[in-house]
C-alpha cells in the first residue's frame, strides 16, 4: 500500500471540503452554536433554579451539603446532560463527509478518472475514510476545549475547581474516534452503492440513528456512563469498526461502483 | 512490442451486449483511431482497456501484462481520459493536476506541469477553479492531467469533443509526438475529419462488434469514393452524364450532378470533362462519407 495515495486523496477531499463554505460552515457553526450557547445559556438558566425546579427536572432531590439548588442544577447540567450531545458531534461531522466520500466522485463524473490511475481499492477507501475521520475528530476535540472553556470561565464563580474535564468528559472525547470510525464506515459503504449524495446522505441518516442512539443510554437509563460502560463501548465500536471497514474493501468494485 | 493484444473480447451488461469477440493488436507507438456511432461500444472499450471494467470473456494484455493482474509500476505509464473532462470542479486546475501526479508518483511534477499547460495555451488558468472555467478549457486541463505521467499508453475517449478547431490541430500535433516517441494511442471519435488527418490504424466499431480493423489507407480505401456535386451556370446536357458515366453521374436538377471519384484529385478532370462539353461550372461541392455510410461499404 502506498501512503502517499492514501494522503493525496485525503488531501484532495479535504480541500474541496473546504473550498466549498456550503458544506464547511453548517459542520463547524452548528457545533459552535452548541460549544459557545449551550453552556453559557445553562449556567445563566440556573440561577433561577430553586430546589423545587431541580427536583422536578433533574427527579432527584438536590444532595444536602454545600452545593446550592443553582450550583448543583448547572453542574448536573453541563456534565451530565449536554455530555451526550457533545457525544453526537463526531457522529454527525462524519456523516456528512462521508456521505459524499464516493457518490459524490460519481455524481460529479471524477470517479472513472480517479479509479483508473494506479491507485488500489483499499488506498482509494483509506484516503476517503481518513478524508472525513480527520476533521471529524478535530472539530470534536475543538468543540470539546471550546465548550470546556466557556463552561468553566461562566461557571466558574459558582465552583471551587475546575468544572471540565472531568474523567466521564475524558472518556466521551476517548470514545469519539471510534464512533467517528463506526459511523464512516457504514456511511462510506452507502456512499459506494449510492447514485448520488443525496441518495447517500437520506440512506446514511436512518443507519447513523442507531449509532446516535448510544450517546443517550444513560439519559434513558438503559446504561450508566461508568468506566466499564465505555470500556465495552470501546471494544464494541473497535470490533464493529473493523468488520465494516474490511466489508468495505471486499465490496468496492470498480465496474459496478461506476455503473451503479 | 504489441503495446496492446486484445483477443475475443466480450463485455456484456445485465442488459446489453455492449462488445462481442473484439480482435486487434496495437504496437508500441500506435495511433489508432476507434470509429464508430453513438452506442457503438467505443467507450465501453476503452474503460475495459484502462481497468475500469472486467472483460466478460476474451483477454486483454495491455503494455505486455493482462490487464487484471498489471503492476502498479506499469499502470503509472497508463492514462485514460474519459469523455467527460473529469476534474475536481473546487480544486484549482494546478491542484487537479497535482493530485492526479501524486496518485502517478510524477517526479519533477511543476515543470512538466508548466510545459503542458504552456503547449495547451492553458498556464493563465492554472489558478483558477476549475467550476470559473469554460468547457473547452476544461478539456484542456483535463489533457494536460492525462499527459502528466508522460505516458506509455493513452486511451482517451473524444478528447476534442469540445476544443477549437485550433486547439484540437494542438492536441493532434502533440498527440503525433507523443506517438513518435513510443506512446501508444487509442483514440475514440466520431468525426470522421479527425480520422483523415491523424490515424494511421484504424478500428471501426458498430454495435459492439469489429466492423474493419487495420491501417487507415486499407480501411478507407472504400471510402475514397468520395462524392462531389457539382453545379454550372448553364443547363448541363445528357452528353455529360454520359461522358460522366464511369463516376456514376447522376443529375440533381437541371444545373447540377453528382459524381462519385475515387480521389479528390480526380475532380479537376471531371470539371475539365463539363467545361469540354460547354458546361460553365460555378461550384463544386464535396460530400463527406458519415459513419453510418461507411460502415455500410466497409461492413
Amino acid at each position: 500500500m502506498d501512503i502517499m495515495h492514501v494522503y493525496a486523496v485525503s488531501q484532495k477531499d479535504l480541500k474541496e471540503v473546504f473550498s466549498s463554505p456550503g458544506i464547511y460552515l453548517p459542520m463547524i457553526a452548528i457545533p459552535l452554536l452548541f460549544a459557545i450557547a449551550l453552556p453559557a445559556f445553562t449556567v445563566y438558566v440556573s440561577k433561577f433554579a430553586g430546589p423545587a425546579l431541580a427536583e422536578r427536572l433533574l427527579k432527584t432531590s438536590v444532595p444536602l451539603g454545600s452545593s446550592t439548588s443553582e450550583v448543583f442544577f448547572m453542574q448536573f447540567f453541563l456534565t451530565n446532560v449536554l455530555g451526550p450531545i457533545f457525544m453526537t458531534m463526531p457522529i454527525i461531522t462524519a456523516s456528512v463527509i462521508a456521505a459524499d466520500s464516493f457518490a459524490g466522485e460519481k455524481e460529479r463524473k471524477t470517479a472513472e478518472s480517479l479509479l483508473s490511475t494506479p491507485i488500489t481499492n483499499k488506498e482509494v477507501l483509506l484516503g476517503k475514510i481518513l478524508s472525513s475521520f480527520l476533521p471529524a475528530v478535530a472539530m470534536t476535540v475543538l468543540i470539546f476545549l471550546i465548550y470546556a472553556g466557556v463552561a468553566n470561565y461562566s461557571s466558574g464563580k459558582y465552583f471551587g475547581f475546575t468544572l471540565l474535564p472531568n474523567s466521564g468528559w475524558f472518556l466521551m472525547l476517548l470514545t469519539s474516534p471510534f464512533l467517528a470510525l463506526t459511523t464512516i464506515g457504514l456511511v462510506v459503504l452507502v456512499s459506494l452503492r449510492a447514485k448520488g449524495v443525496k441518495e447517500a446522505q437520506q440512506i446514511s441518516t436512518l443507519l447513523v440513528l442507531p449509532i446516535l442512539v448510544i450517546p443517550f443510554i444513560s439519559t434513558f437509563g438503559i446504561a450508566v456512563l461508568s468506566t466499564l460502560f465505555f470500556i465495552e463501548l470501546l471494544i464494541i465500536l473497535a470490533a464493529t469498526s473493523a468488520v465494516v471497514l474490511a466489508l468495505g474493501i471486499k465490496l468496492f468494485d470498480k465496474e459496478r461502483f461506476i455503473t451503479a | 512490442m504489441q503495446a496492446i493484444e486484445i483477443h475475443k473480447l466480450s463485455k456484456r451488461f445485465p442488459e446489453v451486449n455492449a462488445l462481442s469477440n473484439i480482435t486487434f493488436e496495437a504496437e508500441e507507438g500506435e495511433f489508432l483511431v476507434i470509429i464508430g456511432p453513438n452506442g457503438a461500444g467505443k467507450s465501453t472499450l476503452l474503460k475495459v482497456i484502462a481497468g475500469l471494467y472486467k472483460p466478460t470473456s476474451g483477454t486483454v494484455k495491455v503494455l505486455g501484462s493482462e490487464i487484471d493482474r498489471i503492476s502498479g509500476d506499469l499502470k503509472k505509464r497508463i492514462s485514460f481520459l474519459g469523455e467527460n473532462y473529469s476534474l475536481y470542479d473546487n480544486l484549482t486546475s494546478y491542484q487537479n493536476m497535482k493530485f492526479f501526479s501524486m496518485l502517478y508518483d510524477v517526479k519533477d511534477f511543476e515543470a512538466k506541469a508548466l510545459d503542458l499547460a504552456n503547449k495547451f495555451e492553458a498556464s493563465e488558468y492554472m489558478g483558477r477553479k476549475v467550476s470559473q472555467l469554460s468547457r473547452g478549457t476544461k478539456q484542456k486541463i483535463a489533457l494536460c492531467r492525462a499527459l502528466i505521467n508522460e505516458p506509455k499508453m493513452l486511451v482517451l475517449d473524444e478528447p476534442s469533443a469540445f476544443l477549437d478547431p485550433r486547439i484540437t490541430e494542438i492536441l493532434h500535433r502533440n498527440l503525433s509526438e507523443l506517438a513518435d516517441n513510443g506512446c501508444t494511442i487509442l483514440y475514440a471519435t466520431q468525426r470522421l475529419e479527425e480520422l483523415y488527418r491523424i490515424s494511421r490504424k484504424v478500428l471501426l466499431l458498430n454495435k459492439g462488434k469489429a466492423v474493419k480493423f487495420g491501417e487507415l489507407k486499407d480501411v478507407i480505401s472504400k471510402l475514397t469514393q468520395v462524392s462531389v456535386e457539382i453545379t454550372t451556370i448553364n443547363y448541363l446536357q445528357d452528353s455529360v452524364l454520359e461522358k460522366l458515366s464511369k463516376y456514376n453521374a447522376r443529375r440533381l436538377s437541371a444545373n447540377t450532378i453528382s459524381a462519385n471519384v475515387r480521389r479528390l484529385s480526380e475532380v479537376p478532370k471531371v470539371i475539365a470533362s463539363i467545361s469540354k462539353l460547354g458546361g460553365d461550372v460555378i461550384n463544386v461541392n464535396s460530400v463527406k462519407n458519415n459513419i453510418s455510410e461507411i460502415i455500410k461499404k466497409v461492413g
